[in-house]
């Protein structure tokens, strides 16, 4: 089955993807923080943060269209939310091709733009930069509940094969002339939305079954420690007082 | 003087007792119907029989998935649940449903680090299973990145982790390519202990078994050497399986040549 993958790059080998995850979950959560309570006038700062973010692309050495292109996926959402405010928002307004919109407005879409851009940039750096099982270890390593981390980590193993199974079954219906056109036929995509749901029922069930005979008493075993190195200490230690100061001085 | 024992249980020693064992599914259907076999320790037996005979859920009977009436005993102690999964290791069909962590080595681990192994015999015990199945270089893949082949070799070697004492696999060349079956024979052969292989590709089976035992409808009907029951032709067609082996136009290809 042909799918996207989620933690693509994050394979190759560079001084960002030899970063302890705990570190670069820090990192991103913190700039991630940062950016989105910076009020949107303050463009130094998001200057700022966007070069942090180009200087990690370029040490990590990852395709920057690749990247770009992703963290682009999330524009279209977030604009979406926002593209309405300069129309409806009072106050002092300024004229662009003959429409009379809100200033205000206006920096609240540019915002928008900006902080959705970043937090998208941020997550897709973090999981091009670090495998999902790494990622896991780090949301681990900084307390994320066991649980959590072991649906997370269910999740993300089925998901594809749920997808390839729900592209058979699409695929047998084609296959046989399904070409759904008035809504009675929808029917259809209900009953094979009740298959997937029986099939991955009894898978769960086979997988627990193979869980427990090897073993498994509620619990995944944790799996090898992560090791905290003099790098990712210093990196906390210069970026973390960087983003600090940036957000302090753009109020 | 007989040669030594290839593992720890004596050979002969019963490695597998079912007594009269009948399972019925919930919708009534009766998978299994006063079943008794005794495996000796050692033997390799393949558990033949058309679709729905009931071999999968001899094999979950066996591991203490299913529970039904009538006496199932592993190594020499009375299965009741799925703590048997310590002694007998069964692969299951669809390898999708083994791999259930983010990565190769995490799953060859699972095993030995529920057994509360030390993190160095762990590594030692991922190292040794994958390579076993020649997939040494493979700690870090994700399940879902490996062909069929390859997946199918690490479920074997995360069961091989738990270092069971019987190998039990189910339909273990089903949807594989000749090459990808041939190195599941393989690992099979190598494996020391006792083998329970449910299988229809009967050519294959007998490269790996030397007894045979034919279920059909719940019942076992047949129970003899491989090669004393591959040659009934009658007996196997009645129940659903391949006489043959290959197709007549493919060994029409193969005369003059000398069978491997």
């Amino acid at each position: 089955m042909e799918h996207g993958f989620l933690d693509r790059h994050s394979d190759l080998d560079s001084p960002v993807h030899r970063l302890d995850p705990r570190c670069k979950v820090l990192l991103a959560l913190a700039l991630v923080g940062a950016a989105v309570s910076t009020p949107p006038q303050h463009l130094l700062a998001f200057a700022v943060y966007a070069g942090l973010l180009a200087w990690t692309l370029a040490l990590a050495r990852l395709p920057a269209g690749y990247v770009l292109g992703r963290a682009a996926l999330v524009l279209p959402f977030s604009m979406l939310v926002a593209l309405g405010l300069p129309f409806f928002r009072g106050g002092q307004t300024v004229a662009v091709a003959g429409l009379q919109l809100s200033v205000a407005g206006l920096w609240i879409l540019a915002g928008a733009a900006m902080k959705s851009f970043i937090g998208a940039l941020a997550a897709v750096l973090l999981v091009s930069t670090t495998p999902f099982a790494s990622l896991l270890a780090g949301l681990r390593g900084l307390g994320l509940p066991a649980l959590f981390i072991d649906l997370l980590a269910l999740t993300y193993r089925y998901v594809f094969v749920l997808v390839g199974e729900a592209m058979r079954l699409k695929r047998a219906a084609a296959a046989r002339g399904y070409r759904p056109r008035w809504l009675p036929q929808a029917v259809i995509v209900g009953r094979m939305a009740g298959s997937l749901f029986v099939r991955s029922y009894e898978r769960a069930e086979r997988m627990y079954g193979a869980m427990r005979l090897r073993g498994y008493l509620g619990r995944m075993p944790a799996a090898r420690p992560l090791r905290f190195r003099l790098a990712d200490g210093l990196t906390l230690a210069v970026l973390l007082p960087v983003l600090a100061a940036v957000r302090i001085l753009a109020r | 003087m007989s040669p030594p024992a290839p593992v720890p249980p004596a050979p002969g020693a019963p490695a597998i007792e079912v007594a009269d064992l009948g399972f019925r599914y919930h919708d009534g259907t009766e998978a299994l119907r006063g079943v008794s076999l005794r495996v000796s320790a050692g033997e390799s037996v393949c558990l033949a029989g058309p679709n729905g005979a009931g071999k999968s859920t001899l094999l979950l009977a066996l591991a203490g998935l299913v529970r039904g009436a009538g006496a199932v005993r592993v190594a020499g102690s009375e299965v009741s649940g799925a703590e048997a999964g310590r002694r007998l290791g069964l692969v299951f069909q669809d390898a999708d449903d083994q791999l259930f962590c983010p990565t190769v080595a995490e799953d060859v681990a699972f095993g030995p680090r529920n057994q509360r192994l030390a993190e160095g015999e762990v590594a030692a015990r991922v190292a040794g299973s994958l390579a076993a199945v020649g997939l040494a270089g493979f700690e870090a893949r994700s399940a879902h990145h490996l062909s069929g082949g390859e997946k199918k070799r690490a479920a074997i070697a995360a069961v091989l982790a738990c270092r069971p004492e019987i190998l039990a696999l189910d339909e273990p060349w089903a949807n594989l390519d000749a090459r990808a079956a041939r190195a599941v024979t393989g690992i099979i052969r190598s494996f020391p202990g006792t083998r329970l292989v449910a299988s229809q590709d009967l050519h294959h089976a007998a490269e790996v078994c030397d007894r045979m035992v034919i279920l059909d409808g719940g019942r076992i009907v047949a129970d003899g050497p491989m090669e004393k029951l591959l040659a009934d032709a009658e007996l196997l067609e009645k129940h659903g399986l391949d006489p043959g082996g290959l197709c007549p136009r493919c060994r029409s290809n193969l005369t003059g040549r000398a069978p491997s």
